[in-house]
């Protein structure tokens, strides 16, 4: 071969590594600014929410899913208790959306009440809390008078009665509302932890908030002077349940002595800081503290990691998600409602583009369905993004 | 103006897949088993929801630039044919 040829060949090698190059960093050049501007061009709607037309889609898409049962022979996870447990928060978090948007938007009242009622009459239809009866052998209702915490129906199912509560408070689950306020007070008066078993044996701090936030609407809805057993078990959960470094909650407690059967999670800490913004939005700003040293952005999108940087980083779960790069799905996902009731717009921004990227909206005929969500996600997405700023109280 | 017609073909092709795909997966309600610890055990359910993901991905992240790129490579090759 002459070495004419070779300069040739090398010639052209050039040219085509150096056109490749110019191909990859003109691809690049919008990634910094593109993706977050189309992804994020609803998330300050979303985060003033002064508008009930931003949130009509989501509550078209909850009253279909009311509508048509949509967790009716729906098996999501392939497992028994974990779509028993999806299709009680779907209903719930319906349920909880709809009651800020009516607290929010008073005079759309007459259209959302008979939802709040729909997902209300869903969430105490016995198969709803089959995963429940099951676990515990007992009906949680039936067992209102017992020892038997049934934590993952009685919590969650009463947060939104009370909610409901709040804002009606003639309202026809009235009295199924006391029944079960009374029962959790009981059981949590007689806990030696401060915390009710979700399951036997099985203690969360995160299934505790709710049914705090319950008991705190209650109060309020009926006019109750200040209990003050909420204050100390408010109190045991700061001091006692989360870890000294991270500041996160412990995911779950031993049901024996409360010492940490689980690592800090960013996952349960999402949620009990959205719920606790019913009850104590002081402790809901330290937990959304907490969060915030677990997040991670890139190009105007924000995430959260699962396990804080204290701990050795683990699996992903039913209650995390999928943990990818660390990443957490829900604790992301949860995190927008706190970033909301403490008027973090930035975080807001972030956390909405992943939301958008990853949740996968899709818009037709007046609803907005969460394509990678589910039932579930379009829900949660209709709870979290009404959250109320400064906590539902 | 070839370069430009081309372009604005290849996007239209991408977009229609796209929509067809958002589409399809707002029918089939596959992309849910991403985040549904054994809600499927289907293989091809979750490549097929996998992929759709990707190409979702590439169509918001990377469709701008892309369509630069294109426009410098049909650049290229034509003045290269001429």
């Amino acid at each position: 071969m002459q070495p004419r040829d070779h300069s040739s060949i090398l010639s052209r090698l050039g040219i085509a590594i150096r056109q490749r190059i110019v191909v990859l960093v003109l691809i690049a050049i919008p990634i910094p600014f593109w993706p977050a501007w189309w992804c994020g061009r609803e998330a300050d709607s979303f985060f003033v929410g002064d508008s009930f037309e931003t949130f009509a889609p989501l509550v078209a898409e909850a009253a279909h899913s009311l509508q048509s049962d949509s967790g009716a022979g729906h098996s999501p996870t392939g497992d028994w208790q974990y779509d028993g447990e999806w299709n009680l928060v779907t209903w719930q978090m319906n349920g909880i959306g709809l009651c800020q948007l009516i607290d929010r938007f008073p005079d759309r009242k007459s259209r959302l009440a008979p939802l709040v009622e729909l997902s209300i009459d869903r969430l105490l239809e016995p198969k709803t809390r089959a995963f429940d009866t099951r676990r515990w052998n007992e009906d949680a209702l039936e067992g209102l008078s017992g020892t038997r915490g049934h934590l993952a129906f009685l919590g969650y199912a009463n947060a939104l009665l009370s909610f409901w509560r709040k804002i009606e408070p003639h309202n026809r689950f009235a009295e199924i509302n006391d029944r079960i306020s009374e029962a959790l007070l009981q059981r949590f008066r007689s806990s030696p932890l401060g915390l009710i078993e979700t399951y036997p044996q099985e203690v969360y701090p995160v299934d505790n908030t709710p049914a705090l936030a319950s008991l705190a609407l209650w109060r309020k809805a009926t006019g109750q002077k200040a209990n003050p057993l909420l204050p100390g078990l408010v109190r045991r959960l700061r001091e006692q349940y989360r870890d000294a470094v991270s500041g996160l909650l412990y995911q779950s407690v031993l049901a024996g002595n409360g010492m940490p059967a689980d690592k800090p999670r960013v996952s349960g800490t999402a949620l009990a800081a959205y719920f606790l913004s019913f009850v104590d939005p002081a402790l809901s700003r330290e937990l959304y503290g907490s969060l915030k040293a677990c997040r991670k952005e890139l190009a105007g999108f924000t995430a959260f990691l699962e396990y804080p940087a204290n701990v050795a980083p683990g699996d992903g779960d039913v209650d995390s998600g999928p943990v990818v790069f660390g990443l957490s799905v829900s604790g992301t996902g949860f995190s927008l409602a706190s970033a909301r009731i403490h008027h973090d717009r930035e975080v807001f921004r972030g956390v909405y583009r992943q939301l958008y990227l990853f949740g996968m909206p899709y818009d037709s005929g007046g609803r907005r369905n969460f394509l990678m969500g589910g039932p579930l996600g379009n829900a949660l997405a209709l709870a979290l993004l009404t959250a109320e700023k400064d906590g539902g109280i | 103006m070839k370069t430009g017609r081309r372009i604005i073909i290849e996007l239209v092709c991408i977009l229609l897949a796209y929509n067809l795909g958002l589409y399809l997966m707002s029918q089939m309600a596959w992309m849910d088993v991403l985040l549904s610890p054994g809600g499927s055990e289907s293989l091809v359910l979750i490549l097929g929801a996998s992929i759709f993901l990707f190409f979702r991905s590439f169509v918001i992240v990377c469709l701008p630039g892309w369509i630069l790129a294109r426009w410098y490579q049909l650049a290229q090759e034509s003045r290269h044919t001429k």
